[in-house]
């Protein structure tokens, strides 16, 4: 009766360690994809880690975000759009715009 | 629900992670090797400070595992065992699981705190229930819960950009990793019954 229980706990390990290898390199994969959709600016990023991340010249995204040359608030995108009831989604589309001017490196 | 709590994480800081770190050592669903990333990810922008970020996350794992230690020791749970020790049917695999973890419980405490870390909050309860001495227990835990912070935190001030493709990889990792260890100790267990009963 033991031993049953042991070997069903042994099968369903077995069966999660081989799920948890495929998700492990499916994710690998994923993230080695280079294409720069997969990693889309979010409404959660506060404006450095926007700047430093997608390395965009700390004037550009003041500019974009109508920021002072002193200004780097730590605020997630989201809050900084809505305390100016502005929808996040423009400040997102104006660096992606950016982002497209700019020649493939 | 990722994003969402990048969003704390972002606009609340260190009292997110904290408390997520905390959360995770009673086995909830958090994402709390994320959202350390995310910290770290954050100082290297410098919207968050890096020695704050760990001390944060220490503090919260700390909190968390104590917690559960004292609350299984001093609160019923040594009862429970000892009460199980008696059953015929569970007292010899319980007294299996205690001499193991007299003999390695050190180590059991100290890899469960960051390479199995599916299992930290089980072996709180366990360590807590078989009244583990408690200077063994927080020193294990002290190193275990330092190593997982440090690890994490680095991770995301040096993979900052990438931090959610890192932790959908890494958590699956993790994951194997204990899946697998698990898948060993059962497989030698089982073969041993076979071999020594015999």
């Amino acid at each position: 009766m033991k031993r049953k229980f042991m070997l069903a706990g042994f099968a369903l390990a077995a069966l999660l360690t081989a799920f948890f290898i495929v998700r492990a390199i499916f994710f690998a994969v994923f993230w080695m994809d280079p294409d720069r959709e997969i990693h889309p600016i979010e409404p959660w990023m506060t404006p450095r880690y926007i700047a430093r991340t997608y390395d965009i010249p700390r004037p550009d995204m003041q500019r974009i975000l109508e920021l002072g040359p002193d200004e780097t608030p730590r605020q997630p995108l989201d809050k900084l759009a809505r305390t100016r009831g502005v929808p996040v989604q423009t400040y997102i589309d104006q660096f992606d715009a950016l982002l497209d001017a700019r020649p493939p490196q | 629900m990722t994003d969402l709590l990048l969003l704390w994480v972002s606009d609340y800081g260190l009292v997110v992670i904290t408390l997520a770190t905390l959360l995770s050592c009673f086995a909830l669903p958090m994402p709390s090797s994320l959202m350390m990333m995310a910290g770290g990810a954050f100082a290297a922008a410098g919207d968050l400070v890096l020695w704050q970020v760990c001390l944060g996350a220490f503090t919260g794992a700390m909190i968390g595992d104590q917690t559960g230690y004292f609350l299984a020791r001093h609160y019923g749970a040594d009862r429970l065992w000892a009460r199980l020790r008696k059953q015929r049917g569970s007292a010899r695999l319980l007294a299996q699981a205690e001499t193991l973890l007299q003999r390695r419980g050190g180590w059991a405490v100290y890899l469960t705190r960051w390479l199995f870390s599916p299992l930290g909050p089980y072996v709180n309860l366990i360590a807590g229930a078989t009244k583990m001495p408690w200077r063994r227990f927080l020193l294990a835990d002290l190193a275990g819960e330092a190593t997982w912070v440090a690890v994490y935190v680095t991770l995301g001030y040096v993979f900052g950009t990438q931090i959610e493709e890192l932790s959908d990889t890494l958590g699956n990792v993790i994951g194997a990793l204990t899946a697998g260890m698990m898948t060993v100790l059962l497989g030698r267990a089982l073969w041993r019954q076979r071999h020594g009963q015999r």
